[in-house]
């Protein structure tokens, strides 16, 4: 069944008793939590999800959000995210307990995935072909896939790009994206068809809030796709929307420093990054007008036999 | 077994280090060196210079000296040329 199946008390219930089980992408997850603010991120952002009795199903990660102890609950309240019952992180103010636990699960994966290169990138598909976005913080990765999801692109991943070991193929994990600061207005304004919760202000990374996937994005989520492209966004103000041929050498370089266990992996991750690699384009793109940067892309995926690689 | 992985990536190259699991990148000028000196070992380096030059098809001041031995430090730095 999906979560939207679920009512609101049922869901919350489910949540405070014994957990609620989630597909997402390759990942199954058992969430617990006590709090409202979670159960209600879950409602408007997973609703399309698969959920199963978390009594019959297993699980690779068990997670809670729930404040740290009887204190805190009333005196400046705060929030814990636990796996497996240990706490990796220190708690967070509670009005922060549902971006902690999409941060929580992205550690999750990127900690343990290791059957997966697991690279810091947005990822989205079309017409067959993932474009891997990797970037540093605040050059607009996350705008750009929000908004490229919600004009016809497939969400494989806002945050976490998982190359297959055996076969070199993308799987999506076509979580929540999270946007930041002046995006969350920037993606409300761009399109009706967006989805996005409430900024949480004032975390680490300024204000918060999440986008839901796409259902076609979340109805094709065990459909793994080929690289064709590593693209570099920057948003820079009044650029001219322009993609830049990249040095193969100097992506492959970026892509192993922002991976989470590229060193975890030895020789087996060098072989299949250098592989991925030698099959896609490699751009750096600069922009400052979103509709010029969908344009962009869309040329790209409806010119595949034009791809140099 | 070898304990350098290479792939050339059209003029650059990636290397890497199994024993140390480090992961380098080579340069054009790096590359080509490496690849002279695989073909000649022991060529004196006013010779390695000028092949690296031929190699690129520039003029000999395009690509001084002093860039030859960096690029040649670097290559001993991480284990792919021994000095002699």
């Amino acid at each position: 069944m999906k979560l939207m199946q679920l009512t609101p008390v049922d869901l919350r219930r489910q949540l405070a008793d014994s957990g609620v089980w989630l597909r997402t992408g390759p990942f199954s997850v058992r969430v617990r939590s006590c709090l409202p603010q979670v159960a209600d991120g879950l409602s408007r952002l997973y609703g399309q999800f698969e959920t199963r009795s978390p009594h019959e199903a297993f699980a690779d990660f068990h997670v809670e959000i729930n404040p740290p102890g009887l204190l805190r609950r009333w005196i400046r309240p705060q929030v814990s995210f636990s796996f497996d019952g240990e706490m990796p992180f220190k708690p967070l103010p509670l009005d922060q307990a549902y971006p902690m636990l999409e941060w929580g699960l992205n550690w999750c994966v990127s900690m343990h995935a290791h059957h997966y290169l697991v690279i810091h990138a947005g990822v989205v598909e079309k017409n067959g072909l993932a474009a891997i976005l990797p970037a540093p913080p605040g050059s607009g990765k996350s705008t750009l896939t929000a908004a490229l999801v919600l004009s016809g692109w497939r969400l494989l991943s806002d945050e976490l790009t998982l190359i297959d070991r055996k076969t070199g193929l993308i799987h999506p994990l076509p979580r929540p994206v999270s946007l930041k600061n002046a995006s969350i207005d920037l993606i409300r304004a761009f399109s009706a068809d967006a989805h996005v919760t409430k900024p949480v202000h004032d975390t680490l990374k300024g204000s918060v809030a999440h986008m839901r996937p796409p259902r076609d994005s979340v109805r094709r989520q065990s459909e793994p796709a080929r690289a064709g492209w590593v693209i570099f966004p920057k948003w820079q103000a009044d650029a001219v929307t322009a993609l830049t041929p990249r040095s193969r050498a100097e992506t492959f370089m970026f892509l192993a420093q922002n991976a989470f266990n590229y060193s975890h992996l030895g020789s087996d991750g060098f072989r299949l990054g250098t592989a991925m690699i030698d099959t896609v384009d490699c751009y750096d793109f600069t922009y400052s007008r979103i509709d010029e940067a969908i344009a962009a892309f869309d040329h790209l995926a409806d010119n595949i036999h034009d791809r140099a690689a | 077994m070898a304990r350098f992985l290479i792939k050339a990536f059209g003029p650059e190259a990636i290397v890497f280090d199994i024993a140390s699991g480090d992961t380098h990148a080579l340069s054009p000028l790096a590359l080509a060196l490496y690849s002279i000196c695989l073909e000649q070992p022991g060529i004196a380096l006013a010779e390695m210079h000028a092949s690296a030059v031929a190699c690129f098809d520039l003029a000999t001041d395009e690509i001084s000296f002093a860039n030859t031995q960096d690029a040649l430090t670097h290559l001993r730095r991480i284990g792919l040329l021994s000095t002699p």
